[in-house]
């Protein structure tokens, strides 16, 4: 608790020591001033420490000319410059390195490979952690040929860091190694906050040598768990603020493409925002149903709306901008739509080549729905 | 008479206007800017000292011009011990900020360029001459580049706002005046390669090509290419390329082109849970030989004599546990080898993460090797 004490004032007697304290605070101030005019500073572009400033004046009698070849930037105990642009800004030199300076580390100032200061960037104690939003597939049982997962993260992620960071458990006994796949780079999207895993796609498929050899990456009736170290850390270097663990169980062999004909659509009714809602009769690949999906009326405009994928994503909910309006609707679907063992709605994962394929090969399936 | 001048003095202007304009063209009709990459996923050189740039954030290929012209015939060989600290330092991080995503040698001068990434995503374009780093600025650069986000063939009114395709670039190339590039979608499961002619216009055609591979003749998939290379069998000009599952397919250059369903032919199986990452071809007495750097495999060479010789594809079921089928290889003794490049006809240059944990860039020699 803070205790506030108040004292009776005579201001006659308070004017002296306040002039005479403005008076200091000024001189305090000229000095504060004079002295930082003079020191080495970092240059900060938002949270992002992209340079460092030299006051000309520390660096008496050196030439523009020469300054690359005087004045070094360079961690302790190294003696590699650090690759930069040098400017000269109003009365200062600045230094830009190539990438950012790293929090954390202190960094030397050397004219003529004299130290003339080192400067410590501080840690970011303001920054948010990152967390493990969820893993797609949902579902808590999956197919045996399951393809690939998603994890979604609430921050950009380090890349690279995948195999070491993620790892299965089967039956609650053994970390099993080699269920996905090695892939440098990974599979990240812009934002870096999806990863994409694929299993090992040589073990997956029928009759390839991995496969053979080793069988599938899962095993039917096996129970797995998904274990994200929380050492993993976001792109500004903060780890996770958890483990983030999830269970599923292995079923049966998904040998069948997706069939848009037997989606079950729930009409809205007209001059409303209500939700269409499509119940997709098992569950499907939940990035591709928020990108291969649309809805556009009859005339071929496309209505604006967000989409939003329900339980083990096998519903998918429409939610319009503006009201439907009374009359014919198509729901229209790239045909790279898969299920979780990445069946398309044109092909199988593998192909039996001693079985007749789909004759059809389209690049969109659509269903149409009246709205009235 | 002054407007008499006036004209004359204007044509002048004109005239020297483009001679100015004709002096300064690029042969491959770059232009001078800020090459706006966003990303490297990876690097090939082309004719004259071009480095193609694979920029996977912003679904384009760069072509610069590094204007390192100067031939060289044989290459100095390279060691540079725990390469990955140098670089770190040279950037003032530590190892653990930043990752090398690429190499490639410039086939005229032998010179390295490295891409790397610091871990907030900064790519890095370095050149190395010895233990000398230096930065290749994007800035004020004569570059010209080439979108590859939409799906080529699909019209705009085809597209009906479906968004763009976020795909990861694995491997770039070129060849027979074309660049060519591998991507990995991370959404579906399946092959998006393309034959993009060099120089790049504004209208272009590119080539978009669905790839198939067979397994043993019984199941046929569309898969997506992890890395390949280009060479010349039996007087014709391939494509050899391997798959996220390791099997080794030949595809005729001539047959890829535009919306053609491909089938190429499968020619060995590199076995399980591995990953291919980068291929070279050498030459030693007359004969040509393909390396391959694996994830969990050792490089890998074969002969090219055994894959024009085997002319079937992979019929029968392998029963072997861990065996690999096809075309005979031989494995080195160099495992965990990140990225390979050609340094000249005899050498490759080698990024290897060592068991000590120690990451070297070496130069293996063909002699060592074959």
């Amino acid at each position: 608790m803070d205790i506030i004490v108040t004292f009776p004032i005579n201001h006659k007697m308070t004017r002296l020591p306040v002039i005479w304290g403005l008076v200091f605070s000024f001189l305090f101030i000229g000095c504060f001033e004079k002295k930082s005019d003079q020191m080495v500073a970092i240059e900060w572009e938002g949270k992002q420490p992209r340079g460092i400033r030299i006051p000309l004046k520390l660096l008496p009698g050196i030439s523009y000319d020469s300054v690359g070849q005087l004045v070094h930037i360079q961690l302790p105990n190294t003696k590699t410059p650090i690759l930069g642009e040098y400017s000269i800004m109003e009365d200062a030199l600045l230094f830009r390195p190539v990438i950012a300076f790293t929090r954390g580390l202190k960094y030397e100032v050397r004219i003529s490979d004299k130290l003339l200061s080192e400067i410590e960037i501080p840690l970011d104690s303001t920054l948010t952690v990152p967390e493990v939003g969820c893993i797609f597939p949902t579902s808590d049982t999956v197919p045996l040929n399951l393809l690939k997962i998603y994890i979604l993260f609430s921050k950009p992620m380090q890349e690279g860091q995948s195999l070491d960071k993620i790892k299965v458990i089967r039956n609650r006994l053994d970390t099993i190694p080699s269920v996905f796949l090695d892939l440098q780079p990974e599979l990240w999207n812009k934002q870096r906050t999806i990863l994409t895993l694929w299993l090992d796609p040589g073990r997956i498929k029928r009759d390839l040598q991995p496969n053979k050899a080793m069988g599938s990456p899962l095993q039917q009736g096996a129970s797995y768990q998904i274990l994200i170290r929380k050492d993993w850390r976001d792109v500004e270097g903060v780890p996770l603020a958890n483990d983030y663990r999830q269970n599923f169980v292995v079923g049966l062999r998904d040998s069948l493409s997706p069939a848009t004909e037997s989606w079950k659509i729930h009409t809205p009714k007209p001059a409303t925002t209500q939700p269409l809602k499509i119940e997709l009769q098992e569950s499907l690949d939940y990035v591709l149903l928020k990108n291969a999906v649309r809805i556009h009326d009859d005339k071929r405009n496309v209505i604006n709306g967000d989409i939003e994928i329900g339980t083990e994503e096998k519903i998918l909910v429409f939610i319009p901008s503006v009201a439907w309006n009374a009359g014919k609707y198509w729901v229209e679907v790239e045909s790279r739509l898969e299920d979780l063992a990445g069946n398309n709605l044109n092909r199988l994962f593998d192909k039996d080549l001693s079985k007749p394929g789909k004759g059809e090969q389209k690049q969109v399936y659509k269903r149409s729905f009246h709205v009235q | 008479m002054k407007k008499l001048y006036f004209f004359a003095a204007g044509c002048a202007a004109f005239i020297l206007l483009i001679a100015a304009n004709k002096s300064t063209k690029h042969p491959y009709g770059l232009k001078t800017g800020t090459a706006a990459v966003q990303s490297i996923s990876a690097l090939a050189f082309g004719p004259d000292g071009i480095l193609f740039i694979g920029d996977s954030r912003s679904a384009t290929v760069f072509a610069i011009d590094t204007k390192d012209k100067t031939s060289v015939e044989k290459a100095a060989a390279v060691e540079i011990k725990n390469i990955d600290q140098k670089i770190a330092a040279a950037l003032g991080t530590e190892a653990k900020n930043i990752r090398i995503l690429d190499i490639a040698v410039n086939p005229l001068s032998k010179k390295i360029y490295c891409a790397v990434q610091s871990s907030d995503g900064t790519p890095v374009l370095l050149a190395l001459e010895g233990d000398k780093m230096q930065t290749i600025n994007f800035k004020d650069i004569a570059f010209s580049n080439i979108s590859i986000a939409n799906v080529p063939g699909e019209d705009a009114k085809d597209k009906g706002g479906r968004p763009l395709r976020d795909q990861s670039i694995s491997d770039l190339g070129y060849a027979d005046g074309s660049v060519l590039v591998s991507g990995l979608s991370n959404q579906e499961f399946g092959s998006t390669f393309r034959k993009i002619a060099f120089p790049f216009t504004e209208k272009q055609e590119q080539a978009s090509l669905e790839i198939f591979h067979a397994a043993h003749g019984k199941y046929e998939t569309n898969s997506p290419i992890r890395t390949f290379t280009t060479a010349e069998l039996n007087g014709k000009k391939y494509l050899v390329a391997s798959y996220t599952c390791t099997p080794l397919v030949l595809f005729a250059l001539e047959e890829l082109k535009p919306g053609k369903h491909v089938k190429g032919r499968t020619v060995a199986e590199f076995g399980a849970g591995n990953s291919p990452i980068d291929m070279v071809t050498l030459k030693k007495d007359g004969n040509s030989y393909l390396f391959m750097a694996n994830s969990n495999r050792p490089v890998m060479r074969v002969n090219y004599k055994s894959i024009e010789t085997y002319e079937g594809t992979l019929t029968e079921p392998i029963k072997e546990s861990y065996a690999t089928a096809g075309v005979n290889f031989v494995t080195l003794p160099a495992v965990n080898v990140l990225q390979m490049d050609k340094l000249d006809e005899t050498q490759v240059l080698v990024l290897q993460r060592r068991a000590n944990g120690d990451l070297d860039l070496w130069t293996a020699t063909g002699d060592r090797w074959i």
